[in-house]
């Protein structure tokens, strides 16, 4: 009766009941947070990361979470300057092409893995060997296929010889990036360890090294004292996985740590309201793609392509999903992206055009399938494209799939008419696109030779002004094309604890060394 | 007119209150269900980014929001309101089917006695061993979701109770002497079965599927909320509570009203049942 009661009330006063329970909710739930978070003097951060580990093998694993932890462990060559986009020293001291097809890098001498042995040319010859040996079938094969041979000249010097000109292989030595990391990793230690134990035992010449891992469970990192570079002010990260988005958040709010991954942006309000945390973000989180598979009916034909664009109200979209939270792109890349063309916008807005291309072809079935979780917002995404598609004359069921299955039949090219895939561009480079559109990508949704030809030519050509035009000719061809109904950047937000601030910068890489502890 | 419909309504007792208005929620919700998304005050498919997730009470362009709007926009009394019809009806065809087949079975089973009333026993056994909703995901995962097939793994889930109890009845019914007046007739077994053993157990059949039917509505309801329920293209009552759960900390209205809504269409079937049940229970007649 109580409940009847309850409805009865509120049917009658709107805004009274309502308000009455909205401020209980509001009162109950801020007497659930502790008002006083311990400092962390001791400097160890708690982290909360939204997946599980898989395996800690730097050769193996491009699963999300695993880089997250190899990252403290393992170093690149070179890093990527947030600012400028270019490339700068880390491993390497410098490095120059000697030739269009060789690459000669000079290593510091400084630096020491964390088992006290010193870093040389051996070690960068066997982390390239071990990726390029087939019979591991390494998760960063696919990026390093144009090295033909890796020499060791002498300790602190490495040449790299290419098949053919490769004017981005040394952009795919630094660490941002969802393609292809060169962690180095010692030759002595990972010699005579299994598969198995290499990724239990990850050592390598970061900032932090393995203390214990509990599988499943958490994992902890200590500050390496005997560091190379800088010593980081944080001595101690704590990694436990909590895929659940409210209680990840909850953890956060309540103080059970410091700082979590992939703050919904439901939550964004609760967070800058909370006495104990605080929100870091970065614009440039993954990009979006809208891909239409352009291989099969009814995409195959451009006007119906077009239609699809054009109904679809983009900027609308974003504005209400992810408020300041994401932007609408014109092409799809990263807006940090060298070659980036911002003179191309959007697809605009226009339900009459999609309605009078698909006259005589209306109404097209579609049976598609979605995604729940694994991107910002992603089912509201499918929802309202799929409403508005509705609305110029498509019909559309969808089926929404566990990721690693869609992903799964994406890359066997049966991930249906269209989807959403996110990227990661932290590398800065346009030759990241291939993976979507190059014929010959697993997860390509098209299968036109005269883009094979054109990045062909970009892929080639050695000098960066010449390359950027054609770089700049491709996203004109792909906009023009409409291969790629929409494109979107969503910011990677975290919480963090009053206690500890960062600046983040790409993708979804967090840097423990580059926590700063917060005297309050 | 009015005061004399006051004086009777007034005179009745709590509990005959209770069912009364269970069975008007009921015959409320079937009449939603039947008319489909008529009765919604909006187009329950309509979206609005720049409405989402409005709180109750909120007005919009197109009117007040009297149970907020959702993560797209959707007026939530829309969607629940035409969420009724998937409820209702998956989960009517699904107890509809599950009688058919159990009674079916029980009736047989029961008549032949013996090894057939053995064999029916360890099979719904192992019906009953197996966890329901590990079956149902396994079946419903490989296979495209329709509402073909989530009626059929509701009913595979429900048909144990009737054929267990029709096959109890059926064993008492087929000892009475008229039976066996029939047999020595010459009376053929489909017509025993329909004519004779039928209309004597089907009160409790009856009042058994009053009951399936609220499990049935749990059972789809819980397909719905891990993604393996009916397609539609708005969505049923179990998909908004999932849906919802991602704003349970900013937005509690995406999951209070449907998880309401089961909530009392579950109670009121329930409490009809259960007066149907004290209704042909002979022992308690007169009440």
């Amino acid at each position: 009766m109580g409940v009847h009661s309850t409805i009865a009330s509120h049917l009658k006063i709107r805004h009274g009941t309502h308000v009455a329970l909205l401020a209980l909710g509001v009162a109950l739930a801020s007497a659930s947070f502790p008002l006083t978070h311990a400092a962390a003097e001791t400097s160890v951060a708690r982290i909360a990361l939204s997946g599980g580990l898989d395996r800690l093998d730097p050769t193996m694993s491009a699963n999300g979470t695993d880089l997250v932890i190899m990252s403290q462990i393992y170093e690149t060559l070179l890093e990527i300057d947030p600012q400028t986009g270019q490339l700068t020293p880390k491993l390497a001291e410098s490095y120059s092409a000697k030739s269009p097809t060789v690459w000669e890098i000079k290593l510091r001498r400084d630096v020491k893995f964390q088992d006290g042995t010193p870093m040389t040319a051996a070690d960068v010859k066997f982390t390239l060997e071990r990726i390029l040996d087939r019979s591991l079938a390494s998760a960063h094969y696919s990026q390093l296929t144009s090295i033909a041979e890796v020499r060791a000249i002498d300790d602190y010097t490495v040449e790299i010889e290419t098949a053919a000109p490769d004017p981005v292989l040394m952009r795919r030595m630094q660490p941002i990036g969802g393609s292809g990391r060169v962690f180095i990793a010692s030759k002595a230690h990972f010699e005579g360890l299994s598969p198995e134990e290499a990724s239990n035992q990850p050592m390598g010449t970061g900032p932090y090294r393995l203390e214990s891992w509990q599988k499943g469970a958490s994992l902890t990192l200590v500050r390496n004292e005997d560091y190379w570079g800088a010593k980081p002010e944080i001595e101690k990260g704590v990694f436990t996985f909590i895929p659940e988005n409210a209680t990840r958040v909850n953890a956060l709010l309540q103080g059970e740590v410091d700082v979590i991954q992939r703050l919904p942006i439901a939550d964004v309000e609760r967070v800058k309201q909370s006495q104990n945390a605080h929100v870091v973000a970065s614009p440039n989180g993954l990009v979006h793609t809208l891909l239409v598979d352009s291989t099969k009916a009814p995409f195959d034909d451009i006007d119906v392509r077009k239609a699809f664009a054009h109904a679809l109200d983009v900027e609308d979209m974003v504005d209400g999903l992810l408020g300041e939270y994401g932007r609408a792109l014109g092409v799809p890349l990263g807006p940090n992206v060298l070659q980036y063309d911002e003179s191309i916008e959007s697809y605009a807005y226009d339900p009459e055009l999609s309605e009078s291309l698909l006259k005589g072809k209306a109404p097209i079935k579609l049976e598609t399938f979605t995604s729940d979780g694994r991107y910002v917002n992603d089912r509201d995404f499918y929802q309202v494209i799929n409403a508005q598609l509705g609305e110029v004359g498509f019909d559309i069921s969808s089926q929404t799939l566990e990721w690693g299955r869609f992903i799964n039949m994406m890359q066997n090219r049966s991930g249906g008419p269209f989807y959403i895939i996110g990227w990661d561009f932290g590398e800065g480079d346009a030759s990241k696109i291939n993976s979507f559109l190059e014929s010959s990508s697993a997860l390509s949704v098209t299968n036109d030779a005269e883009y094979d030809r054109l990045v062909a030519l970009a892929g080639q050509e050695i000098d960066e002004a010449k390359r950027t035009e054609i770089w700049k000719q491709v996203q004109q061809y792909v906009h023009d094309q409409y291969y790629v109904a929409a494109v979107w950047q969503a910011s990677s937000i975290y919480g963090f604890s009053k206690t500890l601030d960062w600046t983040a910068n790409f993708g979804e890489n967090l840097a423990l060394s580059e926590f700063k502890l917060v005297r309050q | 007119m009015m005061a004399a419909v006051m004086r009777r309504f007034t005179s009745l007792s709590a509990s005959q209150l209770i069912v009364a208005l269970a069975a008007a929620g009921l015959l409320l919700l079937a009449f939603a269900a039947l008319t489909g998304d008529m009765l919604a005050p909006m187009d329950p498919a309509r979206q609005s980014l720049r409405a989402r997730l409005m709180p109750p009470g909120f007005e919009g362009p197109r009117g007040v929001h009297w149970l907020g709007t959702d993560s797209v926009g959707r007026d939530i009394l829309s969607l629940i309101v035409a969420g009724a019809r998937p409820a209702i009806l998956v989960s009517g065809l699904s107890v509809g089917l599950a009688a058919l087949f159990g009674v079916m079975l029980g009736m047989f089973a029961g008549y032949r006695g013996g090894r057939m009333g053995g064999f029916l026993l360890y099979v719904t056994n192992i019906q009953l061993a197996f966890p329901f909703f590990l079956l149902a995901v396994t079946i419903v995962g490989i296979m495209r979701p329709s509402v073909a097939l989530v009626v059929f793994v509701i009913a595979l889930g429900c048909w144990v109770p009737f054929a267990r109890i029709s096959y109890a009845e059926t064993m008492q019914v087929v000892e009475q002497e008229y039976i066996e007046a029939v047999r020595v007739m010459r009376g053929t077994t489909v017509r025993i079965l329909l004519r004779h053993v039928l209309p004597n157990i089907l009160p409790n059949i009856l009042v058994l599927a009053t009951f399936a039917l609220g499990t049935a509505i749990v059972m789809e309801s819980g397909l719905s909320f891990v993604g393996l329920g009916v397609p539609t293209k708005a969505p049923t009552w179990g998909r908004m509570l999932a849906e919802g759960r991602d704003y349970i900390s900013t937005a509690w209205w995406l999951t209070l009203y449907p998880g309401l809504a089961i909530f009392l269409l579950v109670l009121s079937i329930n409490i009809c049942g259960e007066r149907l049940r004290d209704i042909t229970d002979p022992k308690q007649a007169g009440r």
